[in-house]
């Protein structure tokens, strides 16, 4: 395998980056990824800054120069679904990330990313995802829903001194959506994410420590317009209880939503012996959606929903320098409350309380010189408790979920590599999709290839979603072409 | 060592620029109403509470031997109380006698900054005897058509409900549809007929008469059947303007006459919002406005909860229809036939089906 060790390292990074790098749904507590579906490369620890996203020690993170882009397809067939989710999605994007240290001091990063999502046979629903939401918006209509919109990310980081870093990070995005049949509904979407931290580093590089706060703000639309006959509006509070809109030539609703979050972490290596060494990272934040329905001139409350917990993430690895055998293991913890008023008085609709435990590891041996195996598992436990209280509805449940995997690496020669990765896992869902668990199973393969202009990769995925008593399931097919330098 | 307190500071600042968690919650509010009449309370009188905040969410009880009704754990919410049933009480006339009448009481109720903080909502309701302010009624309005994709509403019509002890004649009598104010008059039609005097055509008290936009059975056409519609062919008026050579005409059935120069349309309304009169006919001079002594009857409807008025109030306190959803097949009528409070907001209800020449249950 030609390719460096830190070279494989920032191509996991990035990876891992453009998938949370969605800043149209900018979640007070992005997920941590700890592997990307697309990558024959897992054999790095994870660094700070994946676990953190604190920007001061985005340079520490990834040191070399890298161009990259990636363009991948997802077509996902719901055979099994809810009332409200689509028949099909098909989903497309583009990438290109770019990071360069301009000086000693300097280092700039950027990225563009461009995303469609094609919804067909959407029933009812006029939001991208009904049941993300407490506060959905429906109508009577049954269509096919294009979103595309482009995303711009940039990154700087500069150091005060040797030891003392900063940075700055800017995420926008703006998406429309449009709904093929006669309301068409059009769904406009700004998103603004910014963060600035500080970080240490120790002379020999070896402690790492920071801080950081991110505001981020989001405001989504979404304009009904009807054509002589009314499509029925309704909101719902939760799952159970909805509101008859009043019929209007132009059904309007806005979601304006408003977060902080604030975190420190640290990072240790070499800790007693070559290799070994733990990061650590705890966030709190809070957030909180306003939803207005009706005319511009006389909105209608609907409520407000406040989110607001912390979370703790710590990962140990170990990885000697001397070989390329690399054991890491993990835990987060997160605890987070929801609450959400009702509009016209002072009183609580919906309560939910959320505590998850996960807890994984992963372990890379190279076996032989052209061969290695990658294996690891996660295990998680979602306590929920859950209230709706205008027609009371309770749901309290512990969800246990896990997954496990095996990756198979190859050098096939000096210039080419493949991969090949199997999956198994359950996963159990909350009460709305009417299943008590799902059994996974994904297969992904990949290339890739050194040219003189750089490398090429392609991946292709294939998973299924197997609903416990159900004879349908969901199905999905990627493909994923990658370039990278 | 500054710097940890400064974060701890910036943390506290933001953590209060967020809303504070409000104590109660919802489904927690108790509704406890004493049903009066007169100088009575009233005892194993049912009670119906429905609001429109949300779906489908309505109580029935009923009062207790101290004339109270309880609800217990309902939503924060707008009610519409509403009161039919029989009562013995009384006699106005014996003291040692007892009367059974039929009461009848709507009204709405809204939780205020007080019941919120106790989570408790108490209130009497006083019923009138069936009948109060009789006269001649617009009793029922059906405006928003039936469900369809072809946008077809010519099944609308008027029931009007004489709720007094005395014959009332129609003859010159105008059905008038008001842009804005009385001033204001977008459609007349008129009664055949003398205003006032003339006797041709008499309305008995308690009966009911259908006055429709197009006479005919809407439920039955050819290659377009619409079942969930009405059919009007039997019904007592037609509005027919006779300057509109297109407009259908029930031969069978008398008409309702346009008297606006120029006008060439058909009585049509608004779906789901709109003003209707009934006049006396002794003003028809609609260029200035129709004056307020010759209006007999008065209803303003709306779908939207913030609609805002079109009508003075003395011809109606408040609209109803909040909630009515065009194509929808439904129906708005007074909650008890010929119920008058002079507040559409309370008077009228919508139900689910068109009831021409009857009164819901």
């Amino acid at each position: 395998m030609k390719i460096s060790m830190i070279q494989k390292c920032m191509i996991l990074g990035i990876l891992m980056f453009s998938t949370y790098l969605s800043a149209y749904n900018n979640p007070l507590f992005p997920d941590i990824v700890i592997e990307e579906s697309f990558s024959s490369t897992i054999q790095t620890p994870m660094n700070l800054y994946q676990i953190s996203f604190n920007p001061a020690i985005y340079k520490n993170s990834y040191q070399e120069d890298i161009v990259y882009y990636s363009a991948n397809s997802f077509d996902k067939i719901n055979f099994f679904r809810r009332v409200y989710d689509p028949k099909r999605q098909k989903d497309y994007k583009l990438y290109f990330h770019s990071h360069k240290a301009l000086d000693k001091k300097s280092t700039l990063a950027a990225a563009v990313r461009y995303n469609r999502a094609d919804q067909y046979d959407v029933y009812r629903s006029l939001e991208k995802s009904f049941y993300d939401n407490y506060f959905s918006y429906i109508d009577t209509t049954k269509g096919n829903v294009k979103y595309d919109g482009p995303q711009l990310w940039f990154l700087y980081n500069y150091s005060l001194t040797n030891n003392l870093l900063l940075g700055f990070e800017v995420d926008y995005g703006i998406e429309r959506g449009l709904k093929d049949v006669y309301t068409k509904c059009e769904t406009v979407i700004r998103n603004l994410d910014l963060k600035f931290g500080v970080g240490f580093v120790s002379d020999n590089g070896n402690f790492v420590a920071g801080a950081s706060a991110r505001y981020f703000s989001y405001e989504g639309q979404y304009n009904a317009v009807k054509e002589l006959q009314d499509a029925f509006v309704r909101t719902y509070f939760g799952y159970h209880v909805f509101r008859d809109e009043n019929p209007r030539s132009l059904n309007r609703k806005n979601d304006h939503k408003e977060g902080y979050e604030f975190s420190a972490q640290l990072a240790r290596k070499n800790i007693l012996v070559d290799g070994l060494g733990i990061q650590l990272s705890g966030s709190y934040g809070t957030n909180y959606t306003k939803i207005t329905v009706g005319s511009t001139a006389l909105p209608g409350d609907r409520g407000y929903l406040v989110r607001d917990g912390f979370r703790i993430f710590g990962n140990a690895f170990y990885q000697p320098v001397t070989s390329n055998l690399m054991f890491q293991m993990f835990y987060e913890y997160k605890d987070f409350s929801d609450w959400a008023r009702s509009g016209e008085y002072n009183v609580v609709t919906i309560e939910n309380d959320e505590l998850m435990h996960r807890f994984g590891s992963v372990l890379y041996l190279p076996l032989m010189n052209k061969v290695g195996v990658s294996t690891g598992f996660e295990m998680e436990n979602i306590q929920s408790d859950y209230h709706e209280y205008i027609v009371k509805f309770d749901y309290n449940k512990d969800h246990h979920n896990w997954n496990g995997f095996v990756d198979l690496k190859l050098a096939i020669n000096q210039i080419t590599n493949a991969h090949i990765k199997g999956t198994v896992g359950t996963v159990e869902p909350w009460f709305y999709w009417n299943t008590d668990k799902f059994d996974i199973i994904a297969l992904q393969f990949g290339f890739d290839r050194l040219f003189v202009f750089g490398t090429l990769g392609i991946d292709f995925n294939y998973e299924i979603w197997k609903p416990d008593g159900a004879t349908n399931s969901v199905n999905r097919i990627g493909i994923a072409l990658n370039y990278w330098k | 060592m500054k710097t940890p307190f400064l974060l701890l500071f910036l943390l506290f600042v933001a953590s209060s620029c967020f809303k504070e968690q409000p104590t109660q919650v919802d489904g927690a509010l108790t509704l406890t109403l004493y049903i009066k009449f007169e100088d009575s309370f009233l005892n194993s009188i049912p009670v119906t509470i429905k609001t429109y905040d949300y779906n489908s969410i309505s109580f029935s009880s009923i009062t207790d031997s101290c004339g109270a009704v309880f609800f217990e754990n309902i939503p924060y919410a707008e009610y519409l109380i509403t009161i039919k049933s029989t009562a013995i009480v009384s006699s106005a006339l014996n003291s040692n006698a007892m009367d059974t009448v039929t009461v009848i009481a709507s009204t709405l109720i809204t939780p205020t900054e007080t019941s919120n903080n106790e989570n408790t909502i108490t209130d009497t309701i006083y019923t009138i005897a069936s009948g109060a302010q009789p006269g001649l009624k617009i009793n029922e309005l059906y405006t928003v058509g039936p469900p369809n994709n072809m946008f077809y509403y010519s099944d609308q019509f008027f029931e009007l409900y004489n709720s007094s002890e005395d014959t009332v004649y129609l003859d010159g009598m105008l059905f008038v549809r008001i842009y804005e104010m009385l001033e204001w008059a977008s459609s007349i039609f008129q009664f055949p007929g003398e205003p006032l005097t003339g006797r041709e055509y008499p309305v008995p008290p308690g009966a009911f008469v259908v006055a429709a936009k197009d006479a005919m059975d809407h439920t039955n056409i050819p290659n377009f059947p619409l079942p969930e519609s009405v059919d009007l062919s039997h019904a007592d008026w037609e509005f027919k303007n006779s300057m509109d050579y297109g407009d259908y005409d029930n031969p069978d059935v008398p008409n309702i006459d346009n008297i606006e120069v120029g006008c060439r349309t058909d009585f049509g309304i608004g779906l789901s919002t709109d003003v209707i009169l009934i006049t006396d006919g002794s003003d028809v001079n609609y260029f200035d406005g129709i004056a307020i002594e010759s209006v007999i009857d008065g209803v303003e409807y709306s779908s939207l909860s913030t609609h805002l008025k079109d009508i003075e109030k003395e011809v109606d306190r408040g609209f109803g229809g909040v909630g009515l959803i065009k194509y929808s097949g439904k129906s708005l009528e007074r909650v008890a036939v010929g119920f008058d409070s002079n507040n559409s907001s309370v008077d009228f209800e919508i139900i689910d089906h068109p009831t021409p020449g009857y009164q819901h249950e």
